[in-house]
């Protein structure tokens, strides 16, 4: 245990003293802040520009084939009636007026035709939202009812509610958002520590290190205790990324736009949430014991790293039968994508979301995924002993597995 | 009259790397506080046998104990500096060396205290804090020298120590065995430098192509061909395929 503290304590102090962990750590919320900072001075200054502009009327005339307009609401918006395209055209070119507006006899099949004079292209817009919001208006005052109105422009909500065989409401549109975040935080595991774990025994190779480390200490503490180092420090990334983020969100939300989130509608189903953060742990500890044991056996980073692409590739391949995992989730193709350790991860998390996982295929999902990371933890460490002697060449299946070493 | 029993003990030690033989059936012990030999050319087997002994390889057959047990990192205190050795670069020389202190078992104000002790002796006081990568290369084979010997070992285990070595160096390290040798710590000297086998040693062990041709004190080895230096034994031994012994 000792020795396990000193290899965390130590992989975790050197990594926080890299400068390059903090550049790239902090790129993204500096990023984001400062996207947000000019979003919000945007939408400002585009508001403040749209009501300056909102205020500021302007004439126009207009020809209805469509016998909609309703004079009375046109003339409040400065529109005046002509009897001829013709001589609405000729209004607007001798420049009497700002604009023209042809309404065609059936605006549902045809276009709204507009004729305005140029001010810019923020400032021109003005002359197709007065036509729409003349006719819209006018369209309302025929039907008499703003409560049909509002029905016609699907002004309305609907609440469904699905039972379970046995008579209890199912709430699993609910708990869906719950489970995709435990899946979008497995995909965060892939993207962030693909690389880093690929590479977390190279550096013992590459600077004749190892042999006097494996002398000192036992080899499955200097593992464990590397890739323990390597899930604290991205969840420091994690939290480093998500802050800024959630402060904004808290502070911000209505400058930045963020959008209203229900939070209350949310509902946590105990069963999903626990099978869920099991195979979250269990396919995590997989995936980075495996990617572990393929950089132990690679003599130096860069050779190391040639496995990046396909550490982030093989977790993302179930999404592709996205469809049919969600759908018919008995089906041979996919009952294999979810028990085979690999791919049991992103496949099992997407049926828990989607409510298509029985508890008792969640807890053998969790216990191949779980056998499995130990094997793969085991074979890192046989790795990383054998491969600590191999400084010039990658080891060979044999090696990996004979009896020597 | 008591024994005593053997720190190193190797005992009917064979290894083979898929078909190929390396080392065949060892047989030899090292005595607690004396300097020992294992002597070689490249390729005779030296470094395979010590990374067994240090549990870097599993042998093929036989036993090969310290202190009466297969080694076992934290049981015994062991330094090692192995041919193939390096630290790590980009840390501090004083992060590596309290680092590698804490593997050792010592506490980490004892590690540091020791550390920059060390540091103060060599002249280097002013690098502690200093990346070890940015050191010259003689600067970093003494921070490497003050790692392998920073627990007090009851072992310590020189493979081909100065290779690579400046003058200053290879100094530093005959005032280190020296200093080792007066404390009673015991020695194992991997070389194929007779000369110094010959001065520091008190036995050796005289491997061939993975087959011990020559073992016992320095004195009886030499006296067997016919009192001649160790470096002629050796040249003998290498090209006389019939000269030496099977321990």
């Amino acid at each position: 245990m000792s020795t396990f503290r000193t290899v965390l304590g130590f992989e975790i102090a050197r990594t926080l003293k890299k400068k390059s962990f903090w550049i790239g750590a902090l790129a993204v919320p500096i990023l984001v802040v400062a996207i947000a900072a000019v979003q919000f001075l945007s939408a400002q200054s585009a508001q403040d520009t749209s009501q300056a502009q909102a205020e500021q009327a302007f004439d126009w005339v207009y020809v209805d084939d469509s016998q909609l307009i309703v004079p009375e609401i046109a003339a409040a918006a400065g529109g005046a009636p002509v009897d001829t395209v013709a001589e609405g055209e000729a209004s607007f070119q001798a420049g009497e007026v700002a604009a023209f507006v042809h309404y065609p006899a059936d605006p549902t099949t045809e276009p709204i035709v507009v004729a305005g004079a140029h001010e810019g292209v923020f400032a021109d817009n003005r002359y197709g939202s007065v036509a729409s919001t003349v006719l819209s208006a006018s369209a309302r005052a025929a039907v008499g009812s703003d409560e049909l109105v509002s029905i016609a422009q699907g002004g309305f909500q609907v609440e469904t509610t699905t039972y379970l065989a046995d008579g209890t409401v199912s709430s699993a549109l609910q708990a869906l958002p719950v489970g995709i975040l435990m899946l979008v935080l497995f995909f965060l595991v892939v993207v962030l520590l693909g690389n880093p774990v690929l590479i977390a025994t190279t550096e013992e190779k590459e600077n004749r290190v190892a042999e006097i480390l494996l002398t000192t200490a036992k080899p499955n503490s200097v593992i464990a205790a590397k890739l323990v180092a390597l899930c604290v420090i991205a969840l420091a990334q994690i939290a480093v990324v998500v802050a800024p983020i959630a402060i904004g969100w808290l502070l911000f939300r209505e400058q930045l736009q963020f959008g209203e989130i229900d939070l209350s509608t949310l509902v946590f189903e105990p069963q999903m949430i626990i099978i869920g953060l099991l195979i979250l742990l269990s396919a995590a500890a997989l995936y980075i014991a495996s990617l572990a044991a393929v950089g132990a056996s690679a003599p130096s980073a860069k050779e190391a790293g040639g496995f990046s692409f396909a550490a982030i590739f093989v977790p993302l391949v179930p999404l592709y039968l996205i469809a049919m995992i969600m759908s018919t989730p008995e089906a041979p193709l996919v009952q294999f994508l979810t028990y085979f350790p690999f791919t049991a991860g992103t496949t099992a998390l997407v049926r828990n979301a989607f409510g298509g996982l029985e508890l008792w295929e969640g807890l053998l999902v969790v216990a191949v995924l779980a056998l499995s990371a130990v094997i793969a933890l085991q074979l890192t460490t046989r790795i990383f002993r054998r491969g600590a002697l191999q400084y010039d060449r990658a080891l060979s299946w044999r090696e990996i597995v004979g009896r020597r070493g | 009259m008591t024994t005593t029993p053997p720190l190193v003990e190797v005992r009917d030690f064979r290894m083979t790397f898929g078909a190929t033989p390396v080392i065949d059936r060892l047989d030899f012990e090292v005595r607690a506080g004396e300097t020992f030999g294992l002597l070689g050319s490249n390729g005779s087997g030296k470094t395979t046998t010590l990374r067994a002994l240090l549990g870097l390889l599993t042998a093929t057959a036989g036993t090969l104990h310290i202190k009466g047990e297969p080694y076992r990192p934290g049981r015994v205190r062991v330094g090692y500096l192995p041919e193939e050795r390096g630290l790590y670069k980009r840390e501090s020389v004083l992060d590596v060396m309290t680092y590698f202190g804490r593997l050792k078992g010592l506490r980490h104000d004892a590690a540091d205290t020791w550390s920059r002790a060390w540091l103060e002796q060599m002249d280097l006081a002013d690098k502690g804090r200093t990346s070890l990568g940015k050191l010259s290369g003689g600067q970093q084979q003494k921070v490497q020298l003050g790692v392998t010997i920073m627990d007090d070992p009851e072992l310590l285990i020189l493979d081909e120590p100065t290779k690579g070595f400046d003058p200053v160096n290879q100094q530093l390290l005959m005032d280190i065995i020296a200093d080792q040798q007066a404390k009673g710590t015991t020695l194992v000297l991997v070389s194929h430098d007779m000369h110094q086998v010959q001065r520091l040693a008190d036995r050796a062990l005289l491997l061939k192509d993975g087959v011990a041709r020559a073992y016992g004190t320095i004195d009886d080895i030499r006296a067997e061909f016919g009192g001649r230096s160790l470096h002629e034994v050796f040249l003998e031994i290498y090209t006389n395929a019939s000269a030496g012994k099977v321990a």
